[in-house]
This record gives structure tokens, sequence and C-alpha cells, in this order.
């Protein structure tokens, strides 16, 4: 069954209308490939992932709308749902209990609503769960520092007033960054050469 | 010697890596999508399988080699080639038996080293090794097949009679590898996954009880009701064939039938499309 790519493209669509609003976005990969996608979500005020931005993952399954898209954190994080190591989600809509009005938009909602509300009696990181049930500050703690050392994004003036700073003329610096998606280290590369 | 050596052992290197071509066909392997879930257990399960896979082939292989060599020419005189039948058999498991090890070992190599599973296993899968070892194991159960066949349809043979009974442990060594892959699987993976995985469990709809549920042509005179499908987010255009659920929600009929076919619920309220209660539905409604 071909995926329905009309749906996807209306969806990204979708989710850029309201991005600010709702602090969750998507975007393809690469151009021409409607598969392989690229959301991002803002840490929910309040929490200990507030300030990051986290980047999931995203792969459209040649059944889809009828088969959940496939959903993991490339960012890491620190939550009793996501594994440290891999960044794999337990997500329920993300498996059994997926409907195909649910969308790329409303999933990443969901993401956003778990990292406000864990679950850590359905963990997917039983050390993480344990962490957050028996040393809850500890917790905090060490989402709070995975937030900021893995998931802050400098805002896009630093960044080029980092490269300007190395001696690169600023027009070239913007064109690298637009090249890149605002990759620092990535545009630093191609600068270089 | 040592730049032949590094060269051979480039080459073979290769041969358990990913050729760069490979990317297409990521979605096709359903071992990517059990590793991709469940990461852990699932590097567990095929650590452990791949390890006894190659031990019990060699240690399976060894006896039989020795009664091979020994009584190759009196077993001549059975009436089934059961003595090719067991040599082939040696060979095909000797052959897999270091992809196997291969496989294991980068497996606890990576482990230890805290580093991704999945795109260790992506590797492997793609490889060469791997695809040559899976052609060699539609081989071996081809052969094996036969060699059932050939054990029942042997009569006893006097001039060789370890023959029939060593292909019989033959094959209840392959069967006991089964079962256990098997035992090893159900206690790797949690429970949910076995549910939704393997047997699927009888959540879709049959054709008929789809075809229950009528179709209505869309107009734009439809009040109060939904003017798009919330299946493929697109506007319902005039004329359209809708097909309503017992809730009330109309998708477009092509939508709605191939959901239904996998999961008889309505997408949009998740009421299972067989259990017929207006009065819930009412409620539903009303909230």
């Amino acid at each position: 069954m071909p995926t329905d790519f009309r749906r996807v493209k209306k969806e990204l669509q979708e989710c850029a209308k309201d991005e600010a609003l709702t602090g969750v976005s998507a975007r393809l990969k690469n151009e021409d490939d409607l598969t392989q996608l690229e959301g991002k979500i803002k840490g929910p005020q309040g929490t200990s992932y507030e300030g990051g931005v986290f980047k999931v993952d995203i792969e459209i399954p040649d059944s889809y709308p009828f088969e959940p898209p496939k959903m993991k954190f490339s960012t890491k994080i620190w939550h009793p749902n996501v594994s440290s190591q891999t960044g794999a989600i337990c997500l329920d809509i993300l498996k059994d209990k997926w409907s195909p009005a649910l969308t790329l938009k409303t999933a990443l909602l969901s993401l956003q609503a778990l990292l406000s509300a864990p679950e850590p009696t359905d963990p997917q990181d039983a050390q993480v769960a344990e962490q957050y049930l028996k040393e809850r500050e500890k917790f905090e703690q060490t989402a709070a520092f995975w937030t900021s050392s893995y998931a802050s994004e400098s805002s896009s003036d630093e960044i080029v007033e980092r490269l300007c700073g190395m001696g690169f003329g600023k027009d070239q610096v913007l064109e690298a960054l637009d090249a890149t998606d605002g990759d620092e280290n990535a545009a630093l590369e191609k600068l270089l050469g | 010697m040592t730049a032949m050596a590094l060269r051979l052992s480039d080459r073979l290197r290769g041969f358990f890596d990913a050729a760069d071509g490979a990317e297409g066909e990521l979605a096709a392997d359903p071992l990517l999508d059990v590793v991709h879930q469940y990461p852990e257990e699932a590097a567990w399960f095929i650590k452990v399988v791949m390890f006894f896979g190659s031990i019990s082939g060699v240690i399976i292989s060894i006896p039989c080699g020795v009664f091979l060599t020994m009584y190759w020419a009196p077993c001549g005189q059975c009436n089934r080639p059961l003595r090719y039948w067991i040599l082939v058999h040696c060979v095909l498991q000797l052959l897999q038996a270091p992809v196997r090890l291969v496989f294991f070992l980068r497996l606890c190599h990576v482990q230890s080293l805290n580093n991704n599973i999945q795109e260790c296993v992506r590797q492997l899968t793609h490889s060469a090794a791997w695809r040559t070892s899976k052609v060699v194991s539609i081989i071996t159960y081809g052969w094996f097949i036969l060699g059932i066949v050939w054990l029942l349809n042997s009569t006893y043979c006097k001039p060789c009679p370890g023959l029939y009974r060593l292909s019989l442990a033959v094959i209840f060594a392959a069967v006991a590898r089964l079962l256990m892959t098997l035992i090893v699987f159900y206690h790797s993976f949690p429970p949910r996954f076995q549910g939704q995985g393997l047997p699927p469990k009888p959540r879709g709809a049959n054709q008929e009880l789809i075809d229950s549920m009528p179709l209505i042509v869309y107009s734009q005179e439809m009040r109060g009701e939904e003017t798009s499908c919330a299946v493929c987010l697109s506007d319902f255009d005039r004329d359209a064939v809708l097909r309503r659920l017992p809730c009330g929600h109309s998708f477009h009929r092509g939508c709605i039938d191939k959901w239904l076919k996998r999961n008889k619920v309505c997408p949009l309220c998740l009421q299972d499309i067989e259990v017929q209660s207006p009065k819930t539905s009412k409620v539903k409604k009303a909230i």
C-alpha cells in the first residue's frame, strides 16, 4: 500500500501554521523524501525540560496513516518513558492505540504532554522510572542537567556572532547556516571547506 | 604478506557491513522493527539465538563427522541416501556458524560500548553476510524437510544400523533448537509486544461486517456533520460516497474500509463498530 503522501504534505502545512503557539514542529529531513521527518518539541514550561528543544526522528511507514508514524527522540532526554540510550518512546498512541484520525501534530503534542506527565508505571527506561519514583529530586536534577547539556539550542544570533568572531564574513556565515538548517558545527565545517 | 592479510580482513569486514546502496530497503526488515521498539530485549534475544545457533551447529557436526568417516562405505548400501543428507546438513550448519558468531560478538561489543544497537543490527542485516546466511537458512529448511521424508521412507538398514538413529537424533536436535528459539522469544519480550506483534489480536473487521455499515452520499445539506474525512484529511467532495459508523461518524468509504480491516473501531471516538449501543453514543455526543 503506497503511503498517502498528500496527507503527509497536508499535515506538514497544518503543523507549520501554529508552530509558535503549540511548541511543536515537523519538517522534512530532505526535500524529496516524504518518509523521513524531523520533529521538534519545546520542553513544557514548569518542568525540568523547560528551555530545551527536543528533536524527534519520525519515519512514515508505507501504510501510514493506517499505522502509526515511527518516532524516537534523537535528542538525549532523561524521562521514564523514553530510553536514555536509544530514545525509543513508550506511548500507547504510537503503538496499539493509534488511530488514523491522529496526526503528526497531535502525536507530537502527545509527546509534549508526556514530558509534562510521565507515566512511570509503564516505563521504557526502568532505571529512570525507578529514580523518578524513589528519588524525585535527583530525577529532576538529572533531567534538567540533560536538558541543558543536550537540548538547549543557542539562539541563532549567538551562533552567527560566534562564527563571525572566527573571521568569516557575515553573508558567508548566514549562507552556510541556511544550507545546514542552522546547525552550528555543520555550518563551521562548510565554512572551513 | 601483511598487506595481503590487511586487504583480506578489510574484505571480510566489508562482508559484514551494510552495502551503501541498501538504505532503501530499510523498512522492509521486520527484525529492525522489533529492535526499534525494544532494543535491549531484542539484542538479548538475537545474542542468545546466534550464540546457541553457532555452538549447536558445531556440536552436532562433530559426532556426525566422526560417524560418517567411520561408516561412509557401509552406509551407502541403505535404501535412502541418509549419509549424504547428514553430510550436507552438517556443512550447512558449519557455514552458518561463523556468521552467527560474528553477529553475536558484534552485538556484545556494541552493548559493552553502550552504542546504538539499532544501528548495529541495521548494518548487520543489510550486509552481504546476513543475506547469504538467509539464503543458507532457507536451503537448510528445505533440506531438513527432505531429510524427514527420507527418514520416514527408509527401512531397517542392516549394514549400517547407526545411520537411522543418527539421522533421527539430528532431526530431533534441530526441532529442539527451534523450540528453544520460541521459548527464548517469549521470555525476551514483554507480553504487550507478543500480544500486538506476533499472533495479531483479531482487531480487524471482515468485509461482511464492514458492508453492513450504511453508505451515504455526501451533500452540502448534511448539516452538523463532518465536512472532511478524518482519515485522509481531505474535504468531502459533492456526491462523495461515505460510510457511516454506528457512532454517527462518517468517512470516505475507501478510507474507512481500509482502517476497519485493521481495527474495527471508529478513528474519531474509538467506539467498537460491533458494539451497537445508541445510548452510549448519544451520551458521548452530549459530552
